[in-house]
């Protein structure tokens, strides 16, 4: 992996936000539901209770959205950010009623085919399935929404230093960024120019500053351990 | 081998042989190398990198095996892996053997059509396939909607993340690769055995477990040996069909290689893959052996 190169000369940083250096991207985790065969969610909690459960997707800890949900989820019952037992014990409790349990990438598929009906995801992922004309809309959790950056980093010691700084500064630029807010990615902005997609929810980028967010330095040398026992739990 | 090798060289290739001066071995070369380098080589660096206690590979020692093999809940999912084999070999072989019986009766104007029809799957890559199952034994799919028409059912049944609908699935997907060898070998079968069997007063039954199964035993075991390998290390169909719950050795390679970067691991789940797989296959083969030796004795 490589090491991380802090960014010194701003003074081709003007156009983002001052929180937002080093990143090109937010994505935004909460619960999507199908309006036309559930209730909307108020909470993480909702999701272990009838009649969201049996029609509950859940997946594990091996992608950010995953691990960020299970670790709100595990907060609702007595945990925190490094502890998601609470969740499992949980979990494992109504695994019997759950409807599917997949890959995070194959959970949009799922949805789409009505084995699953309410699942934590991300934006991204309701804003693919609704182009598609999928029923689903997005709420977020009573105790918030999470907010989680995608980053850019200049490898330390490349040769490239400059061209690297050219790069940063056009992933950065208005027109890419606008290009990312369009399907089929369907990022969330961290240009201030760039007009924010309608079906996001909230109206600009000052609401993410009330946002949950995870400090992922503690969660990554969990994360092995938690999906070898995310496993063990989910184990037929 | 090099007495074979001397018939042979007697036809065509003889001349060019000859022309270019080379031995058997020489001829070999460029296929043994190429098989050293792409496959023994990159297997020999797999078992060295097992031999590793981190996941940044700078300690060496034999923490991961005693990590993996200490775990009791990794032979369950060793066993699972190749239990999920053994019901997909028999599913194939209970479906496909009626069928290439079936096939050697057949006029061969319609022997094409069926082999068309086998091959098919063949043409489509197996994740498309897969995902097509999604569609079949889903909640809301075909199977269900068929049977809630026609009133079997009033709920869906669950078939989809169900080790049942996973069997099933992989039955279709595998089915090319027991029945290609099968009937490759059964269209060889002298049909003047079946007749002479016949005449000698034996059932079709006595005459199928006697004469045709016996000398069908070549291509019944390689088909048996794909189907096993292919369903154990079916990686998109265990988990796409299967869901996570099931839990089988392709999907812990591909979490502690993919998503946690802790390659010694990977490698140790990799290699008791690769030995246990090998492990049934050296027995069926040995198997397979053993009941047709008694043919040519």
């Amino acid at each position: 992996m490589a090491d991380i190169l802090l960014v010194d000369d701003e003074t081709f940083l003007h156009e983002i936000y001052a929180d937002f250096l080093q990143l090109h991207g937010h994505k935004v985790v909460g619960i999507a539901y199908n309006p036309k065969k559930v209730p909307a969610p108020k909470g993480w909690a909702d999701l272990l209770k009838d009649p969201w459960v049996s029609r509950l997707g859940l997946t594990g800890f091996q992608t950010t959205f995953g691990t960020s949900s299970l670790i709100e989820l595990s907060k609702q019952f007595g945990g925190s950010l490094t502890d998601v037992e609470p969740a499992l014990v949980e979990l494992k409790k109504v695994l019997p009623k759950v409807a599917a349990v997949g890959l995070p990438a194959a959970m949009p598929g799922l949805f789409q085919q009505g084995q699953c009906d309410v699942m934590y995801t991300n934006t991204q992922t309701v804003a693919t399935l609704k182009g598609k004309g999928i029923d689903v809309e997005f709420v977020k959790p009573e105790s918030g929404a999470i907010a989680f950056y995608t980053t850019m980093h200049v490898a330390k010691g490349t040769a490239e230093l400059a061209n690297a700084y050219k790069y940063l500064d056009l992933v950065v630029g208005k027109e890419v960024q606008e290009a990312l807010t369009k399907p089929p990615y369907n990022f969330i902005p961290v240009n201030k120019d760039v007009v924010l997609p309608a079906d996001l929810p909230m109206k600009s980028l000052d609401e993410m500053s009330k946002y949950v967010e995870h400090d992922w330095a503690k969660i990554n040398p969990l994360r092995a351990g938690w999906i070898e026992k995310f496993n063990k739990e989910m184990a037929k | 081998m090099t007495m074979t090798l001397a018939a042979a060289s007697e036809t065509g290739g003889g001349s060019l042989r000859r022309y270019l001066k080379l031995d058997a071995w020489q001829l070999a070369l460029p296929l043994a190398l190429a098989f050293a380098a792409l496959f023994v080589a990159p297997l020999l660096l797999l078992v060295g990198v097992s031999f590793f206690n981190d996941d940044k590979i700078t300690q060496p020692g034999f923490g991961s095996w005693i990590k993996f093999f200490g775990d009791p809940f990794n032979y369950k999912v060793i066993g699972d892996t190749l239990l999920l084999g053994v019901k997909t070999v028999c599913t194939t072989v209970l479906i496909g053997y009626p069928l290439a019986l079936v096939y050697i009766d057949l006029p061969s104007r319609l022997q094409k059509v069926l082999i068309f029809i086998i091959v098919l799957p063949l043409l489509l890559s197996v994740v498309v396939r897969t995902f097509a199952w999604i569609v079949v034994l889903g909640r809301e799919g075909m199977v269900n909607q068929v049977l809630q028409g026609i009133g079997i059912i009033s709920e869906p049944l669950r078939l989809l993340q169900t080790e049942l609908g996973l069997v099933i699935s992989l039955t279709q997907i595998e089915m090319p690769l027991m029945l290609l060898p099968l009937i490759s070998v059964m269209s060889r079968l002298d049909p003047n055995l079946r007749d002479a069997s016949a005449a000698l007063g034996a059932s079709r039954w006595r005459t199928l477990f006697t004469v045709i199964v016996p000398l069908s035993m070549p291509g019944l075991v390689a088909g048996c040996l794909l189907v096993f390998a292919s369903s154990t290390t079916a990686f998109i169909s265990q988990t796409v069909i299967g869901g996570v719950r099931l839990i089988y050795l392709p999907l812990l390679i591909w979490q502690q290689s993919l998503v946690v970067y802790n390659w010694p691991l990977a490698a140790v789940i990799s290699l008791s893959l690769v030995v246990s797989v090998l492990s049934v296959i050296a027995a069926l083969s040995y198997m397979g052996r053993r009941s047709s030796g008694h043919l040519h004795g």
